[in-house]
């Protein structure tokens, strides 16, 4: 082994996954050759000073690095995004301002144009608390609303183009408002086409297109469970996107999700059989207390015959006939009373 | 750094990214914490003191946080998120500025007494060394400091850098004998 062969070795020096002392060749030149030995011994003296001066440096010691967030996550550029790279871009004034018009032109036309959705009573009973009184079947205003028994809402928009169709559940409290829901607390369920209507729930909304999901709210706590397609969960900090399978928790405390393991039909079965137990279960680890309302009305034989909701009107197209089939109950009753699958009766 | 010790962080990072892949953003804020330091020393090799590292750092942690649940090997976190600082050293290099020498002795001078105390006890100026490596490359400049200041494997500078090992030992041997002969230890 030559002198620069030695040297070249130098660089394996404190290699972890290779010993210069096990290497004899490299050994017995460095005994024999004096000039290699002081190089040698230089070149450690070296690493030692660089690892000593400068293992602790932390460049630009004195500006402290705070990491921004990004307001949206997991949420796909949107046109807006699109136009402002666009417009970031060295696009000619002229070109900018044509854009400009066109968007002002479009904001100005859409804004005119934003459907209103009327909600309708289709079956079952609602109270309504600030008039004490049952709603009557028909068209319900910006009211809130406390579901006797499991009842149907349908909404429509003027042209009758499209609309939604939805169940609560015996004892859910919600209120109505311009193309809203407000679910404060009870289970919903959404077969939804393209109408501009959002769900809110303690602490955030979600807004949705052409899906079918589940959500259940007690206290703090909403879970929301998608059927298919996806929906956007948006609160103060964040857009969330919750696709089709998912299955979560949304914590308004901490504004994050937690995972829940359960099937959405052994949700609505164990909601639907005894909603003060089942709403008591939906945080196992909070161990929410269970509104006295949801402890005295478990749901009893009657309203679970009461509850059979009609056909839905002929222009709505069930989300999946499969869905029917795929989704059997999970959870084995203990009494003979018949579950309503809650599907049945919006699809087809 | 021993075997047992990388064996842990890699763990806690790999809990931590768990976390964060859950739905704990804010989990995130601990491998800022952890590695902003190096993720510094990176962009310092590149550009010295000459720019304000905001952007450039708030840009890398933000890479590393919008593409984390990509990361199959959760262990390798810091190659991982080392690999994306240098990339985006070199494209900002690139694109922005020129190729900068990185240090000078006024970058030093932060160090001032306890460089004179490495310098009292090993018996030569390390001032002079960082002054020669300025006329180093960026890039071998980066591979010197990944090396013999933090330790790190050649496999792990290939993570990092892109280079591959030989050629990476090559380029610190060479810079090694060149400190060597110009500071004359």
């Amino acid at each position: 082994m030559n002198c620069s062969a030695v040297k070249d070795l130098f660089s394996q020096h404190a290699d972890s996954d290779s010993d210069l002392t096990k290497n004899s060749d490299f050994v017995r030149h460095i005994s024999e050759c004096a000039q290699c030995r002081s190089d040698f011994e230089s070149h450690i003296k070296l690493v030692k000073a660089l690892k000593k001066g400068f293992s602790d440096f932390t460049p630009w010691p004195d500006q402290q690095f705070n990491f921004k967030f990004p307001v949206q996550q997991n949420k796909k550029e949107s046109i807006v995004d699109v136009i402002s790279r666009f417009i970031t871009m060295s696009w000619k004034p002229l070109t900018t301002a044509a854009f400009a018009c066109i968007i002002l032109f479009l904001f100005y036309f859409g804004s005119h144009n934003t459907p209103v959705c009327d909600f309708y009573l289709k079956t079952g009973r609602l109270v309504d608390i600030a008039a004490q009184s049952q709603a009557h079947d028909g068209k319900l205003s910006s009211r809130s609303f406390l579901a006797e028994v499991e009842s149907q809402i349908c909404c429509s928009l003027s042209d009758s183009s499209s609309y939604f169709q939805s169940r609560v559940s015996q004892d859910s409290l919600f209120s109505i408002k311009q193309n809203e829901i407000a679910l404060e607390d009870g289970m919903l369920w959404i077969i939804h086409r393209d109408i501009p209507v959002k769900i809110a729930i303690p602490g955030a909304k979600i807004s949705i297109i052409g899906t079918e999901f589940l959500v259940v709210t007690h206290g703090d706590s909403s879970l929301i469970r998608i059927f298919e397609g996806k929906v956007e969960l948006i609160d103060s900090k964040k857009i969330t996107e919750i696709k089709s399978g998912e299955n979560y928790i949304y914590e308004l405390a901490s504004g994050t999700f937690v995972d829940m393991n359960e099937s959405l039909q052994a949700t609505w079965d164990r909601v639907i059989k005894s909603p003060a137990k089942a709403l008591k279960a939906l945080h196992p680890a909070a161990g929410h207390q269970v509104p006295v309302q949801n402890q005295q009305t478990d749901k009893s034989p009657d309203s679970q015959t009461n509850s059979s909701l009609e056909k839905p009107p002929k222009t709505f197209a069930p989300a999946s006939e499969t869905l029917n089939k795929d989704k059997e109950p999970e959870s084995t009753l203990e009494n003979s009373q018949e579950l309503i699958n809650p599907v049945e009766g919006l699809g087809n | 750094m021993t075997a047992s010790n990388h064996s842990s962080n890699t763990d806690d990072d790999v809990v931590v990214i768990e976390q964060i892949v859950q739905g704990n953003q804010q989990a995130f804020t601990k491998l800022v914490t952890k590695y902003h330091r190096l993720v510094r020393v990176i962009i310092w090799n590149f550009f010295g003191k000459s720019i304000d590292p905001e952007d450039i750092m708030q840009e890398i942690f933000l890479q590393a946080y919008l593409n984390i649940s990509k990361l199959k090997e959760r262990a390798k976190f810091k190659s991982w998120l080392l690999r994306i600082a240098y990339n985006e050293c070199v494209d900002s290099a690139r694109k922005n500025r020129p190729a900068s020498s990185g240090f000078s002795t006024e970058d030093l001078a932060e160090k001032g007494i306890y460089l004179e105390d490495v310098k009292a006890q090993d018996q030569f100026s390390i001032i002079a060394a960082w002054n020669l490596l300025a006329n180093l490359a960026s890039e071998d400049r980066t591979i010197v400091w990944l090396k013999y200041v933090e330790d790190c494997s050649y496999s792990e500078i290939f993570a990092v850098t892109g280079i591959s090992e030989t050629v990476a030992r090559k380029k610190a041997s060479r810079a090694m004998q060149i400190l060597r002969e110009r500071i004359k230890i």
